[in-house]
């Protein structure tokens, strides 16, 4: 079931706000005074440490087109490198917080999970600012591009868990999605 | 604050050419802008790509740029090659490095211009993703009417109140006939927070597309104007080719 | 913190290694990368090892060319009469040097493995 054959229902419709929320926090994001030129929060990625516990892989793998390609279209930098090092940047945390999430189940938390996406993500990046950008030289950022992960993974991962046991919209949208996906057996799509 | 004085950006593009076509012309410019191998050539088409996206309403920030020009230069001259043009302490300055680097810079640079200057919300993509993207749009734009509901001090309760408000699937379907697609406003607002990243900023007041009236005309122009481009771009790289140029170059 | 469980920590330990990894990393072998170094005629050029290259340098009597190849640099040809400079072969390890000195032209390697931990790559 690649995509929900109808963009109205409920399973399409939690997927977009998802993205929307992703592209909501972004904005945000940027209202928030940066301390380095280049670091940067990823509260955006929020929605999907949220979206971990109840959608499914190829849901939680939309949520992520969604975001990426909707700051690539309102930032305008859909057919540049930048979207191309926020794409791989994006996948690579999704794939490790998956990972780690479902290997780990009861004994990490959303700040656990975070922190592993946040270091895959800045790895990633790192290897291509060095390979594409930058040069071999720019290994001496390493370091701190590394310990921004860590930082942002941190906070994003706290967010991420205090939101998580507060939130009624949560637990409102998580309840609509199993309603939607259990007694059907997921027989909407085609 | 300087957000609320400054002028509003038409998008002078988008009044003769879709989105969808000067998405493509731009896609179609982008292989021989990275072929051109003589620095000049990059640099004219780099600045004309600026002019470009100034005048597709987008702010672009001089600043983030040239820091970012600033930076990929330096970390090229730590590793030297060629003549030494100047030695500042340990850093020795190199003319191959240098070169190296203000190319890597200019065509990075360069594509991020094209791209700000190509790009509209607007741009449909297709099949069922489009769809889905247009909701997400719309979801989008519904967030950003009500921004101001969030509250600095309780971010994730105020946060929390707007979603169950605005976006909330379990609520009656009173607002989900909204429209697909209408990247105006979104990009508005949005672009303020966003753009920053990649040192752009827009505030345009346009709807996507061609003007609706003398729309055959303006669909002509528009198609003339993306193919003239197109062809500009393919025939600088034709001419940085003649042997005279690259020779020195 | 009450969240916090068992694989938070060693996550957060994981990470905290990645950093330390990164920052040796990135402050070791800065001069570990070998460089030709070529002063010609007033001229000074630097020039990786490990990057083939071909540098014509001019000097007092003519030409002398560089070649940089496979991570040997030699004299090709030079415009000066004896041709001790090409007679010399190629070098390829740390402070291994060849003058051309009719046509003041100075090569020299410097960083990477210096010539005692590997002569047999030169053996021929």
């Amino acid at each position: 079931m690649p995509l929900p054959s109808d963009t109205r229902s409920g399973r399409a419709e939690i997927i977009s706000i998802f993205g929307a929320l992703c592209l909501f926090l972004s904005a945000i994001e940027y209202l928030i005074p940066k301390p380095m030129p280049f670091f940067r929060l990823g509260l955006a990625n929020l929605p999907l440490l949220l979206g971990l516990r109840f959608l499914s892989p190829v849901d939680l793998l939309l949520v992520l087109l969604l975001k990426v390609l909707g700051q690539g279209l309102v930032n305008g930098t859909l057919a540049s490198y930048v979207f191309l090092f926020s794409f791989a940047g994006s996948a690579a945390s999704l794939a490790a917080m998956s990972l780690v999430y479902r290997l780990g189940r009861n004994s990490v938390s959303l700040i656990g999970v975070s922190l592993f996406g946040a270091m895959a993500s800045s790895l990633v990046q790192l290897v291509l600012a060095v390979t594409f950008i930058f040069g071999s030289a720019a290994k001496l950022m390493a370091p701190f591009s590394l310990g921004s992960g860590l930082i942002t993974g941190l906070l994003v991962g706290w967010f991420a868990q205090v939101f998580a046991e507060r939130s009624e919209w949560l637990a409102a949208v998580e309840a609509r999605y199993r309603d939607e996906a259990a007694p059907k057996g997921g027989g909407e799509a085609p | 604050m300087r957000r609320t004085l400054r002028r509003r950006r038409k998008d002078f593009i988008g009044l003769h050419v879709s989105a969808s076509l000067r998405f493509w012309a731009a896609a179609a410019a982008l292989p021989p802008f990275f072929f051109i191998e003589s620095l000049v050539f990059k640099s004219a088409l780099t600045a004309l790509f600026a002019v470009l996206a100034v005048c597709a309403g987008k702010r672009i920030r001089w600043g983030y740029f040239a820091v970012l020009l600033f930076s990929i230069v330096f970390f090229h001259l730590l590793i030297p090659v060629g003549r030494v043009l100047a030695e500042i302490g340990p850093l020795r300055i190199t003319d191959g490095a240098l070169k190296s680097g203000l190319m890597r810079g200019v065509t990075l640079i360069g594509m991020v211009f094209l791209s700000v200057a190509a790009v509209r919300p607007e741009l449909e993509l297709p099949g069922r993703f489009g769809g889905l993207l247009g909701r997400t749009f719309f979801h989008f734009e519904s967030l950003l009417e009500w921004r101001g509901a969030i509250d600095r001090k309780d971010f994730f309760g105020s946060l929390d109140r707007l979603l169950m408000e605005r976006l909330n699937p379990n609520a009656p379907a009173d607002r989900a006939a909204g429209g697909e697609r209408s990247g105006g406003e979104a990009d508005c607002d949005s672009a303020d927070g966003r753009q920053r990243d990649a040192g752009i900023s827009s505030e345009p007041d346009m709807r996507g597309g061609p003007a609706g009236s003398g729309r055959l005309s303006g669909a002509v122009r528009g198609r003339f104007f993306a193919a003239a481009f197109t062809v500009l771009v393919w025939g600088l790289w034709l001419v940085s080719l003649w042997p005279p140029l690259t020779g020195n170059g | 913190m009450r969240h916090l469980k068992t694989l938070d920590y060693l996550i957060f330990l994981l990470a905290l290694s990645a950093v330390a990894a990164s920052a040796a990393w990135s402050s070791s072998d800065r001069s570990g990368e070998a460089m030709v170094e070529v002063e010609a005629a007033g001229q000074k050029y630097v020039l990786p090892l490990s990057v083939d290259t071909d540098l014509v340098l001019e000097g007092p009597v003519g030409k002398t060319v560089l070649e940089i190849h496979d991570g040997v640099a030699a004299v090709t040809h030079s415009d000066c009469r004896d041709n001790i400079c090409v007679a010399a072969g190629g070098i390829s390890h740390s402070s291994e040097w060849i003058a051309c000195l009719p046509n003041r032209v100075f090569i020299r390697i410097t960083g990477g493995k210096s010539s005692e931990g590997g002569a047999d790559a030169v053996a021929f």
